[in-house]
């Protein structure tokens, strides 16, 4: 069994290194299940899939979500900003939240892209998705013109 | 496999599915334009299951509207949609039993591909008679029937081969059939599996539930409910709902006393409207975890209108708003009503049935002026 320690170490696939409280730590299905089954000596937990720049976002989105006494405004707000960043970073952030099983940041994460997207033109669809047209104009037209009521 | 792959896009399928299952299906239809992936992506959703969206369901509205010297027969209109041909089909069936000399059923099939109806012929054996209790599951739509002095028996009829079946029923005798009540049981999970029903029949004038899976013949009473049964209540004050726990794959009833409508649920919840005290609340049950929630029901002045289905995509539910005639839909998670633009008294119609859908209605043949199609019945797509 893992030794009971307060601190638990992720450490991302660049080797950067991440002391996280272990309460704040075992929320997560996928440090739980870690924590529960690997008959590991340290208090080190690999994430192979997950850069420093995208965990050092993740662990400051746990952080302040585990705050204690922090209001919904705060929080709100806090989110607002943190969502400040690249289609790509956002994505990652995604990705990692997928393999780490946090659904509420995955979620926060889906609603941000569906903000980004929703009733904008097809030109910043592509741009949000990094998506190259490869339609003819004919051939856009065409499948415009079958679907034309959802453009009204 | 990134979805992608000829158009550069860096992001995987599952970022793409999970974004894109979330939108509505104006959102879906334009993004088609996106790419030629995202067309073809977005076309494979209403063929696909892949569990977030049920292949067919997703937002067609069927409006039928009958002819006054049609009314002493006994009509019936299935919606379908064939996922293989990607084509959306009505059935219609006219029974003429009580005129005597013609006892008579005919069927007519539309096909949203051709723009026509085509008459089909039942096969000589089969009987039917006044069609109740419709249902439709898995391509494939279900009623129950009942020609004097005969048993029961539930009909199907495959919206794909277009072939007539009948299925065999528990034995019940006659005078015990309240009514039969087909309710979907595991949708989409198990392709193979055939409706799960529940069978309810009256008892010495008390009301009882029974499970029955055609598919196994298996056939369960319910032992009775433990609240009283007043019998100042009509048998339409007592809803019931059918799921099906998925964790330990457990069928499971829920029974209400006061309740106006319901749809019973796959997906594990069971709503309805309750008008007591003229509160529009729509409570559900959850048949994994036995409990019941209570949503915020839409918030319309006028509390006495009908939830008229339960759109499975993004648990929707319709409502026809009776001081208007209006059709909206009502989102209990954002608890937003939006107008679906029919005014179902200006056109003369009721809803038959509510449906998201991706494939086009108008696909196939131009729409040519209801040239083919019989005035009595008009598809809407959403």
């Amino acid at each position: 069994m893992m030794s009971l320690g307060k601190l638990i170490t992720l450490k991302t696939n660049d080797n950067e290194e991440f002391k996280l409280d272990k309460t704040v730590a075992v929320k997560l299905e996928i440090i739980k299940n870690i924590v529960q089954d690997v008959d590991c000596t340290s208090n080190v937990i690999p994430l192979p899939n997950i850069d420093g720049k995208t965990m050092t976002k993740v662990v400051k989105y746990w952080k302040k979500h585990s705050e204690e006494g922090v209001t919904e405004v705060q929080l709100k707000n806090f989110d607002q900003d943190f969502l400040k960043m690249s289609h790509s970073e956002l994505h990652d952030v995604h990705l990692a939240a997928k393999y780490l099983d946090d659904n509420q940041l995955k979620e926060v994460i889906i609603q941000e892209f569906l903000d980004r997207i929703k009733g904008k033109p097809i030109e910043e669809i592509r741009e949000v998705f990094g998506i190259v047209n490869d339609y003819t104009p004919e051939e856009e037209e065409e499948v415009r013109r079958e679907n034309a009521w959802a453009f009204e | 496999m990134p979805i992608c792959m000829d158009c550069q896009c860096h992001f995987p399928e599952d970022l793409v599915v999970d974004i894109l299952s979330r939108l509505p299906v104006e959102s879906l239809l334009r993004f088609k334009c996106v790419c030629k992936h995202w067309n073809k992506f977005i076309m494979m959703v209403s063929a696909w299951d892949y569990g977030i969206l049920p292949p067919e369901s997703f937002g067609l509205c069927l409006l039928f509207e009958i002819e006054h010297f049609f009314s002493d027969h006994y009509h019936q209109f299935g919606l379908g949609f064939d996922l293989l041909t990607q084509d959306y089909k009505v059935v219609w069936i006219q029974d003429y039993e009580g005129h005597g000399v013609y006892p008579h059923v005919s069927v007519c099939v539309y096909s949203s591909c051709n723009n026509s109806w085509k008459n089909l012929e039942f096969p000589p054996s089969y009987t039917s008679g006044l069609p109740f209790d419709t249902t439709y599951l898995n391509g494939v739509y279900y009623w129950r029937s009942l020609r004097v002095n005969e048993m029961y028996r539930i009909h199907s009829f495959d919206m794909g081969s277009e072939q007539f079946g009948e299925m065999q029923l528990p034995v019940i005798p006659n005078e015990y059939w309240k009514k039969l009540t087909l309710r979907e049981g595991v949708p989409s999970l198990k392709p193979a599996s055939a409706p799960s029903e529940i069978v309810k029949y009256s008892e010495m004038n008390s009301v009882r539930l029974s499970l029955w899976n055609p598919a196994t013949r298996e056939f369960r009473p319910l032992p009775p409910a433990p609240f009283v049964t007043e019998h100042f209540l009509c048998d339409y004050d007592h809803e019931f709902g059918l799921g099906f726990d998925q964790l330990i794959q457990d069928y499971k009833v829920v029974r209400n006393r006061v309740f106006v409508d319901d749809r019973g649920q796959g997906q594990g919840y069971y709503l309805h409207l309750s008008l007591n005290n003229n509160i529009c609340k729509i409570q559900s049950f959850a048949m994994g975890s036995e409990q019941f929630g209570e949503m915020q029901g839409p918030d319309i002045p006028d509390a006495a209108h009908l939830p008229k289905n339960y759109g499975r995509m993004m648990n929707k539910i319709v409502f026809e708003l009776t001081e208007t005639s209006q059709l909206v839909l009502y989102d209990p998670t954002t608890s937003q009503v939006t107008d679906l633009g029919i005014h179902l008294r200006l056109i003369g119609c009721c809803v038959f049935n509510y449906q998201e859908s991706l494939a086009l209605i108008t696909k196939g043949n131009e729409f040519q002026d209801q040239d083919n199609t019989d005035r009595a019945n008009e598809v809407y797509n959403y």
